[in-house]
């Protein structure tokens, strides 16, 4: 769409704590090379959420896991790109600073708690430990009273008794919550959560949830939050990105996402959750399967399964450039003007075989 | 996570797509790539092919003494022939036939001890895993029991009952052995029985013996494979200290165990006597290790490409 | 059923109560939600329903027939008729089976595979759920996830059951492809007139599909009512709970709606709390919590809470 001026690179709001840009990474595998990230793009500013939702092989941990280094390399290879953090870019910046920047500055809390803390020391010391890592001027006592604090700040009852204890006599709550602390303990700029509550129980998922909203108001960090959970994205996001296949397919500000989605794969998402309040009517689902990274379909990797493709062959032939239509809003879609709404016209021109249930056929 | 295992993507689900088949031939091609494994299965087939046809291969009767021909060195030593490529014995025998048909031995009582072993150890794992309770603390309390046995007492024993030879030794090996496998077995079965497609056939009412058959041993075996291939090595090794101490097969037959301790006495003259069966014995050992480990790796269910997660 | 009881024994004259004293029913084309978190026991009830398990006490009635004391050679032909779906598709398929075996098996146990037409059964089974016959060849590692799920209620759906009981069948799932499972759930049901006893956690996905629901906690049926009664006048404060803590798709909600966050975790099932078993989370407990234990008065299948202080309250109202 030509008549927008403003050409921003990633979309963002302009004032990035962290920026991705054209990222591309690619996994070795005995079968041939897999590119679980293709050309990847985007921006969180200062105080945002930006949600990143993907099912599945969509490479939405992939590319947060290579902004702090975490990729198993090999297999994986970054084969282009850049994240810029504080005038740096971190995937050219050494090991040593990038150590000094992964639990300092920069801070993740992953799906499973359990693994992410060592089972044979006691809770409080590894906060502390994390703590005096970024601070050495701490002694330890003092890092010892900023665990405990962080304990008591993130819901943990007894804070000082607790400080004591080992993981496993933590709870999956619990110990996500030490996370959260672990995450916040050095004032990130930037916090990346990934999954942080698919492991955990509902109920407890709302108790982690608001300590971590409380986390981002006590830092004012940029956090990314990737899920595949839609529900948990209309929730905590203040904007949201959406990939498909190893690359971006939509991003938008989470209200104009969900009211007005600007790419098939987004609204056959929205249109695959039951919803819990209104009325109920059969769902329609994405037909098809999953793409096959190592052969991924050429052009736009969503045709397959589109509903607005209707057999146009553009789709199958052109990638679509990932580019801003309208103020705030990106998306990969040849046709993303025909789409006025989650119902709107879309929807009368489906493809037969939508909702029939069938579908699988590879 | 290893450079053969094809990256799970995202927190650990499967990868994203698998309508195809190239599982089986990713593995094909992962085992030819691994140095290790071809060169273990090269040494392998050559020993066996040694053993198999050591008429032809072994150039004279590996008894034959030639006094006129007697200690001999390799034929790349002062006074060695290409007629006696390893040299020859005090007795005059000629060294490589001696090595070629001990082969033979080894490989026999390697394969046959594993066969007893896992007859007996599978056996014993299968039903202490699937019946757990009592027959399972029996069974196991038992292996303990055996484990506390010394072999080579034992080994003595039937020797001094029975008489040594290779059969002896074949039985003695394989009874002792069991116990490594009812354990790697019953580990096993105690957690595929767990799966949810044993719940499933039992839950069309499929009988214990058809549940052990179908979903049971099939998922097991991989495991008794590798395991059974390492003990092979092992069993080749047990059987030349048997000999070694004079305990297994009797000269003038040739195993390399006894082959090592007979040349023993003269290391500091014909030091090839006990230093050629002595390689022979290492190498082939060292092969079928290699092949074992990698075996592991590629039958491994959890690290194989598409089987992921299961 | 009636009163079914599950105990684990721990060791040490300890035992989990997984299932204590739960009472559902279910009729043919019927759709039963059991709804719970981690630990409430809503696996083991459906795992009991199919002797998967011994009940501890309680009764187990099926077409009529008592089957909780049921012997394995008494209860053969009763396995017929009530099959399951697992959640994992990858651990429920045996990697070792292609689909045409694993698809025929239950027709091989039960002798009634050449009856039923041998290869031709399976691959109309394989169409049934959306897949074809080319498929039997191949063997489950071969498939996506929604695709391991089809077998697997191909599989269940091989005796012409009467009930289906589905342990979180779409949980495992891509959100693109549960809705494609959801869909060829619905449509089996009205095919084959199927009882479903639908265990899940996600309340969305309950609602979708269930005529009644049960709402579980630590092994204890709080809540069970037709769908609208449990979604709308929802009344035992646990259910409340669960329902506002679910995060729902439409971001103009979120801070509009009622929001109840619980305290604690869940207690110990091995220990459980004397009285009320909710009431060390609950907002509305006291004294009599602790020692009067509340149940459900009304009748099996109307809407009932066990809670003293239930009432009821629509937390899904929108503002």
């Amino acid at each position: 769409m030509s008549h927008f001026v403003q050409d921003s690179a990633a979309p963002g709001r302009g004032d990035a704590a962290l920026s991705i840009e054209d990222l591309t990474v690619e996994f070795r595998t005995p079968e041939g090379t897999l590119r679980a990230v293709d050309g990847v793009s985007y921006e969180v500013g200062r105080g945002e959420v930006l949600g990143v939702v993907g099912e599945s092989g969509s490479g939405k941990s992939v590319t947060a896991m290579s902004v702090l280094g975490l990729l198993p390399m090999p297999p994986a290879r970054v084969r282009s790109g850049r994240i810029m953090f504080e005038g740096e870019d971190l995937l050219r910046v050494g090991r040593r600073r990038l150590r000094e920047i992964r639990g300092g500055r920069i801070a993740m809390v992953f799906q499973d708690p359990m693994t992410a803390l060592n089972p044979v020391f006691r809770v409080g010391d590894q906060l502390g430990e994390a703590i005096r890592k970024h601070n050495p001027d701490f002694s330890r006592s003092d890092a010892r009273r900023r665990a405990i604090d962080l304990l008591e700040m993130v819901g943990i009852p007894f804070p000082a008794q607790r400080y004591r204890q080992y993981p496993h006599q933590y709870s999956g709550g619990m110990r996500q919550r030490v996370m959260i602390a672990m995450a916040i303990a050095n004032k990130p700029s930037v916090l990346i959560a990934d999954e942080p509550t698919t492991a955990l129980d509902v109920t407890i998922q709302a108790q982690v949830l608001d300590v971590l909203k409380l986390a981002k108001e006590e830092t004012g960090a940029a956090t990314i939050l990737i899920s595949h959970d839609l529900g948990l994205i209309a929730e905590m996001a203040d904007r949201v990105a959406v990939m498909y296949a190893g690359r971006l397919v939509e991003s938008a500000a989470v209200r104009d996402l969900f009211a007005q989605p600007r790419h098939p794969y987004t609204q056959g998402l929205i249109k695959s959750v039951p919803s819990l309040s209104a009325e109920i009517q059969a769902l329609t689902p994405i037909e098809g399967q999953p793409p096959d990274l190592m052969h991924p379909p050429s052009g736009c990797r969503f045709h397959p399964r589109c509903a607005l493709r209707q057999g146009r062959s553009v789709c199958a032939t052109d990638q679509p450039p990932f580019e801003q239509i309208a103020t705030g809003r990106w998306s990969a879609c040849h046709f993303h003007e025909e789409m006025t709404g989650v119902d709107g016209g879309v929807r009368e021109r489906e493809v037969d075989n939508a909702g029939s249930g069938g579908g699988g056929v590879t | 996570m290893t450079i053969d295992t094809p990256p799970t993507l995202e927190d650990g689900q499967a990868p994203p797509a698998t309508v195809s088949r190239t599982g089986s031939r990713s593995k094909m091609r992962q085992f030819r790539r691994n140095f290790g494994a071809m060169f273990g299965l090269t040494v392998i087939v050559v020993v066996c092919l040694m053993a198999l046809f050591a008429p032809w291969v072994a150039p004279y009767d590996p008894t034959a003494q030639v006094l006129l021909n007697r200690n001999r060195p390799p034929f790349w030593m002062d006074g060695g022939t290409f007629d006696h490529v390893l040299g020859t014995d005090q007795l005059g025998r000629d060294l490589f036939s001696r090595i070629v048909y001990g082969a033979r031995i080894s490989l026999f009582v390697g394969i046959a001890t594993v066969l007893i072993q896992t007859s007996i150890g599978v056996t014993v794992g299968l039903i202490a895993g699937y019946r757990r309770g009592w027959v399972d603390t029996l069974f196991m309390r038992i292996a303990d029991v055996w484990l506390a046995i010394p072999f080579l007492v034992l080994a003595i024993a039937v020797a001094v009952i029975l008489g040594p030879g290779v059969m002896n030794t074949v039985l003695v090996l394989g009874l002792v052995g069991w116990v490594t496998y009812a354990r790697v077995v019953r580990a096993e079965v105690l957690t595929v029985r767990e799966r949810d497609y044993v719940l499933a056939a039992r839950s069309i009412g499929t009988p214990a013996l058809r549940i052990v058959r179908q979903h049971i041993v099939p998922n097991v075996m991989a495991s008794v494979l590798v395991v059974g291939t390492l003990q092979i090595s092992r069993m080749i090794i047990a059987e030349a200290s048997l000999s070694f101490l004079g305990l297994g097969v009797q000269p003038p037959n040739p195993a390399w165990g006894s082959m090592i301790s007979e040349g023993r006495d003269r290391l500091g003259q014909q030091w090839w006597l006990a230093t050629m069966p002595g390689l022979a014995l290492m190498l082939t050992t060292l092969g079928i290790n290699l092949l074992g480990d990698s075996m592991r790796d590629i039958l491994d269910p959890k690290l194989g490409p598409k089987e992921g997660g299961a | 059923m009636e009163g079914l009881t599950k105990h684990f024994p721990m060791g040490h004259g300890e035992f989990v109560h997984a299932v204590d004293d739960v009472s559902l029913s279910v009729s043919a084309g019927e759709t039963l939600g059991l709804v719970g978190e981690t630990g409430s026991g809503k696996s083991t009830v459906g795992r009991t329903i199919l002797r998967l398990y011994e009940p501890t006490a309680g009764k187990i009635f099926f077409l009529g027939q008592e089957i909780s004391q049921l012997k394995d050679r008494a209860l053969f032909p009763i396995r017929r008729q009530m099959q399951m779906v697992f959640q994992d598709p990858y651990a429920s398929l045996n990697p070792r089976m292609t689909v045409r075996e694993i698809i025929a098996e239950p027709l091989e146990v039960h002798g009634l595979f050449h009856e039923e037409g041998g290869g031709r059964r399976v691959d109309e089974l394989l169409e049934i759920v959306g897949l074809n016959s080319e498929h039997a060849k191949r063997y489950p590692h071969e498939f996506s996830g929604g695709q391991r799920q089809r077998v697997g209620i191909a599989r269940a759906l091989a005796l012409r059951p009467r009930l289906l009981v589905l342990d979180e069948p779409v949980s495992a799932l891509d959100v693109s492809i549960q809705a494609q499972i959801v869909n060829l759930l619905e449509q089996l049901q009205d095919e084959f007139n199927l009882a479903y006893l639908f265990i899940a956690h996600d309340l969305a996905v309950i609602r979708h599909i269930c005529d009644r629901v049960a709402v579980m906690y630590l092994g204890q049926i709080v809540e069970t009512g037709t769908r609208d009664e449990v979604y709308r006048e929802t009344a035992h404060p646990y259910t409340q709970a669960l329902l506002s803590a679910v995060p729902i798709p439409e971001p103009e909600l979120r801070d509009e709606r009622a929001r109840i966050v619980l305290q604690g975790d869940l207690p110990s099932p091995i220990h459980p709390p004397s009285g009320c078993r909710f009431r060390t989370r609950c907002w509305k407990a006291d004294e009599r919590c602790a020692v009067e234990e509340p149940r459900i008065v009304t009748p099996l299948g109307t809407h009932g809470a066990a809670c003293h202080y239930a009432e009821s309250r629509d937390m899904l109202a929108r503002p």
